[in-house]
């Protein structure tokens, strides 16, 4: 005799389970509905919890797309900062303290005041040596 | 700032504004994590709380037991609407707390006294029994149903939800659950599970004379 319930989902038939083929038969009626109505419920909550896990992902991605331009202005302002440490350093620097005091003498005593005139191009102390004819 | 009331969020909820939804969902979380230290254990796992409770409360106002009856935000107890005496927040917060005591009490971390009103509290299925509305038939059972949905253990939730729900295999549950090592393990587990779930629903049809 043909198994009355070889095309059934046996494995979704747990009312068969070790009970009695009649009593199988009844549960299997019985629980068709209850099984729906739990699984409908099972759905309904799949459902919500589904819904908040996007909208925990979308959240993410929210902070994740602020965060990225935010450390990028921050890297690049500190680049240039770096830049401009480096250059710095490496350009030479030239200060009146670095040359002779006394060409500029005349200079600075003529916009200090009331001097006379300095010479076109500042005095460049020579050789007395060599100055003499 | 919160820019809506508890009466227009039940409403948003109960016509599925997902929108008004999302921003509740965040505002509840924001309002849940700045009162989480101070109400659960420190190795609670407080998402997996949180999306319970948030879970529960939808449900509830989804099948109608907390709703907006002329104007006041209530919540229906033995067939009759009791106005709301705290806000959602408060209300989620207390759906949380009872939902963490369940699995204390299940891990048996905490050891309870006998005490009636603590248990009382705990017990669910008053719990269940208390927030039935009026209404018709199938309401009351698809309420009956939720509830006892609500109470299953997250394991029995998971395999119940694979295999029903979303109608995958054995051999697939399996991949997908690390914790489960064997398919006649995985079988015996979920057939105990609704077996367990069947019965809580019969026992609570029997008792409010409801047909299956």
């Amino acid at each position: 005799m043909e198994n009355k319930y070889e095309h059934h989902d046996l494995e979704r038939t747990d009312s068969l389970v070790g009970t009695d083929k009649h009593e199988g038969m009844d549960a299997i009626e019985g629980m068709d509905a209850l099984d729906k109505l739990i699984a409908d419920e099972l759905g309904q909550q799949e459902r919500l919890r589904n819904m908040m896990q996007s909208w925990e992902t979308r959240k993410r991605a929210q902070r994740r797309s602020r965060l990225i331009p935010f450390i990028s202005n921050i890297l690049s302002v500190a680049a240039l900062m770096i830049a401009g440490l480096i250059i710095h350093a490496l350009v030479p620097k030239t200060t009146i303290a670095s040359s002779s005091a006394e060409e500029y003498r005349p200079l600075i005593d003529y916009v200090v005041g009331g001097h006379a005139e300095p010479a076109a191009t500042p005095v460049v102390p020579t050789d007395s040596a060599e100055a003499e004819p | 700032m919160k820019k809506w009331n508890d009466t227009e969020m039940v409403e948003a909820v109960a016509r599925h504004d997902v929108a008004m939804m999302e921003h509740f969902y965040h505002d509840c979380k924001a309002y849940f994590k700045s009162h989480a230290n101070a109400l659960f254990l420190a190795d609670s796992n407080t998402d997996d709380i949180f999306q319970e409770a948030m879970v529960h409360l939808w449900r509830e106002i989804e099948t109608h037991r907390i709703e907006v009856v002329d104007g006041a935000l209530s919540r229906w107890r033995d067939g009759v609407a009791q106005p709301l005496t705290s806000s959602l927040y408060t209300f989620l917060l207390a759906i949380a707390k009872r939902k963490h005591w369940e699995q204390l009490r299940k891990d048996a971390r905490l050891r309870l006294t006998d005490d009636g009103s603590l248990l009382d509290n705990l017990n669910s299925e008053r719990y269940a029994e208390n927030t039935l509305p009026d209404g018709d038939e199938e309401a009351i059972r698809e309420k009956v149903v939720t509830d006892s949905v609500l109470t299953m253990s997250e394991r029995c939730r998971q395999i119940l939800t694979l295999f029903y729900y979303e109608k995958r295999s054995l051999d697939e549950i399996l991949e997908l659950r690390a914790e489960n090592t064997s398919k006649v393990g995985l079988k015996t587990s979920k057939y105990k599970c609704m077996q367990r779930l069947r019965q809580l629903v019969r026992e609570r049809f029997a008792k409010l004379h409801l047909s299956i």
